[in-house]
């Protein structure tokens, strides 16, 4: 009796063992890869003045989305956008964040705009190792040693700085003068760039804005006194109406380069009455362009991601805003490369150039990534700059414009 | 000389908002914190009819002071009239206001939008100085107006009543004046105004949504420099804080624009508490 009541707890142990083995987990979970891949986006439509920012960026992931799935997915699996419906708020992000990784956790995130829920879910994705592609550039998600699965999206601003060095050089510049911002950004712009110009022998001299106050005549009198040979400008929105206004006010015909941010604001963009194109106003201004955005000259990669695009929505602004459709092109090039679709492979690949640089990214053609550094090491030539002209689908210089 | 010119041409624009507080305060005792997005809508409206509908001058003003009146009218029948107390008002009218600002973002979008300016926009060169041409109507258009007001407030019988209300509403209630009516009417009236303004300050500002946000504060100040109730005291006010704002900015940076002006608001209150203009009731008990 003793031996029987053996045999039967024996039996049920080991069958109770195999059908561990074989379920895998629980009976209507798929097995692990052919789970979607879940991308989260920081999204919304209600967002003041990044609205636009943040539906063009989530049409962007969207059409991405759409591309890679057609393609096969990140290494076979199928890409599924979950849009985070916090607009841009911080505290709803991780709020958001925080529920979906109860439910079901997400392998990827992706921000769309400023840099403020970046700085706010860094911590969480690191901790459970969730990759995230930040266009938000936050100086949190570039410390490969600590969070070696977030990664930068946008140019560093050592690009956009440098960017301006071929431009300095061959009109011969020798002073330069810098008008830039009180944002975060904005401040950082007018520090790196002071500091930037310097080391390479210019005369520097940075005067600071107030983007609430409603004229700068008072900012751009005190930079005429330093008598620059060109103004590097920062701003977005109203603020590059009322420099632009202001330097026409003065009649001081001096060449003027607005950095991408300027470029983003459609003000210089439209033409008469919504804009500014063919004005006295932008007479002396250059726009600092990603290559990408000069339509004449963009890529057979960027033209399809455009297409694509603008079947899932309105491209508001520049192809600047359009960041995410890079990022998943990038996760699914890097997944597909790793043969895998866990982070620490995935991340790995991401640092290989020839995974990069052949993704079919739309903005910039590569992103080379450095094991300790983050940030796309973009060339200074990556960027350009173009007379002010219609931007349309994100991109400026269309024929018959 | 170009800097003054900005100085005061923005100095009219905060007066402006200034005038718009008055003529509510003097009515009503009461503070309408939407004066500033009222005046937005009608930079919108202006941009509406100018740009969209491609209207003449005198029917875009038209349509804007009476767009703007009906808004302003609406606002006193839900955020001022159903609130007992002046201290509620201030937090019902200032919610008017962010539903406004939510509004024009839903309808005309975050981005700035141009507003033409029937004068021309070709610079004008005075005295060494250079300024737009709707610059010096906002300038012109501030000081005309307060001149007109405070000529209606004392020598029309309407305007004799407003005042009577602001000294001594029971009083004047006793004497045959309809305060709820008269106040109605301050804030239709306001409105009215508010249309004009926002049709001239729409080509130096822009029809942006943020507008309201960015003059609300400064035209405040103006009027708490000024003196409370005081059409004047609020012009010269203004003037004093796009004055004081634009030097300070040129000679020790924007840093220190808008802490200058709100020394220059301390050191007045704290010398006189009623500001510039503004006039004390004593009573003896």
């Amino acid at each position: 009796m003793k031996a029987r009541l053996g045999l039967v707890a024996g039996l049920l142990a080991v069958g109770s063992l195999l059908l561990t083995a074989c379920g895998g987990g629980t009976a209507d979970e798929p097995p692990a890869d052919q789970t979607p891949y879940r991308v989260m986006i920081s999204g919304g439509s209600d967002a003041g003045a990044f609205t636009n920012q943040l539906k063009t960026g989530v049409a962007a992931a969207k059409a991405a989305t759409e591309v890679v799935n057609a393609a096969g997915g990140v290494n076979g699996r199928k890409v599924e956008l979950i849009e985070s419906q916090d607009n841009a708020d911080a505290t709803k992000a991780l709020s958001n964040l925080r529920a979906q990784i109860a439910k079901a956790k997400p392998d990827a995130y992706l921000t769309a705009a400023g840099s403020g829920v970046s700085v706010a879910v860094a911590g969480i994705l690191q901790q459970n190792e969730i990759i995230f592609l930040d266009s938000g550039n936050a100086a949190e998600t570039n410390k490969p040693s600590t969070n070696p699965y977030a990664f930068h999206l946008a140019a560093p601003f050592k690009t956009v700085i440098e960017s301006y060095l071929p431009e300095l050089q061959a009109k011969s510049y020798k002073k330069v003068g810098v008008l830039h911002g009180n944002s975060a950004y904005a401040k950082q712009f007018g520090a790196t760039a002071t500091e930037t110009y310097k080391a390479k022998g210019y005369e520097v001299n940075a005067v600071e804005y107030d983007a609430k106050a409603l004229d700068m005549i008072a900012q751009i009198s005190a930079l005429q006194a330093f008598k620059p040979d060109v103004v590097v400008f920062n701003g977005y929105g109203a603020p590059v109406g009322y420099v632009l206004k202001g330097f026409t006010k003065l009649g001081w015909n001096v060449p003027l380069l607005g950095d991408t941010s300027v470029t983003a604001t459609p003000l210089v963009t439209q033409l008469p009455p919504d804009g500014m194109v063919g004005t006295p106003e932008v007479a002396n201004l250059k726009l600092e362009i990603a290559r990408s955005l000069d339509a004449a000259t963009a890529s057979a990669a960027t033209k399809k991601a455009v297409e694509a695009m603008k079947a899932q929505g309105q491209i508001f602004g520049s192809l600047n805003n359009c960041f995410n459709y890079d990022a998943i092109m990038l996760l699914a090039a890097a997944g597909n490369n790793a043969k895998s679709s866990a982070p620490k492979e995935l991340t790995a690949a991401l640092l290989k150039p020839e995974v990069n640089a052949n993704a079919g990214t739309a903005v910039y053609p590569a992103y080379p990534y450095l094991a300790d550094n983050h940030q796309p090491q973009l060339s200074a030539d990556s960027h350009i700059f173009v007379a002010p002209s219609v931007m349309k689908d994100g991109q400026v210089g269309h024929t018959g414009n | 000389m170009t800097l003054i010119y900005a100085g005061l041409s923005l100095g009219a624009v905060y007066a402006l908002v200034a005038v718009g507080y008055n003529i509510v305060f003097i009515a009503s005792h009461s503070f309408n914190f939407a004066q500033a997005q009222l005046m937005m809508v009608g930079a919108f409206v202006a941009y509406l009819g100018y740009v969209t509908l491609k209207l003449p001058t005198v029917i875009v003003i038209i349509m804007a002071m009476t767009a703007v009146m009906l808004v302003a009218a609406f606002e006193e029948r839900i955020a001022v009239r159903p609130v007992a107390d002046h201290q509620t008002q201030l937090i019902t009218t200032l919610g008017f206001g962010t539903v406004l600002t939510g509004l024009v973002q839903v309808i005309w979008g975050t981005q700035p939008l141009q507003v033409p300016f029937a004068g021309g926009d070709e610079v004008l060169t005075f005295l060494g100085g250079r300024m737009f041409p709707d610059e010096l109507a906002l300038v012109v258009f501030a000081v005309a107006l307060v001149v007109a007001i405070s000529a209606y407030t004392q020598r029309r019988l309407n305007g004799l009543a407003l005042v009577a209300m602001s000294q001594d509403e029971e009083a004047a209630t006793l004497r045959g004046v309809s305060v709820r009516k008269l106040t109605f009417a301050a804030f239709a009236v306001t409105g009215l105004l508010s249309g004009v303004m926002g049709v001239l300050i729409g080509p130096k500002t822009y029809a942006v949504a943020t507008l309201g946000a960015a003059l609300a504060l400064k035209g405040f100040v103006a009027l708490a420099i000024g003196g409370f109730g005081s059409m004047y005291g609020g012009l010269i006010g203004g003037f004093a804080v796009g004055l004081v704002e634009q030097h300070v900015a040129r000679y020790f940076g924007s840093g220190f624009s808008n802490l200058s002006v709100f020394a220059i608001l301390l050191l007045v209150l704290l010398i006189r508490p009623t500001g510039l203009f503004g006039r004390v009731q004593e009573r003896t008990v």
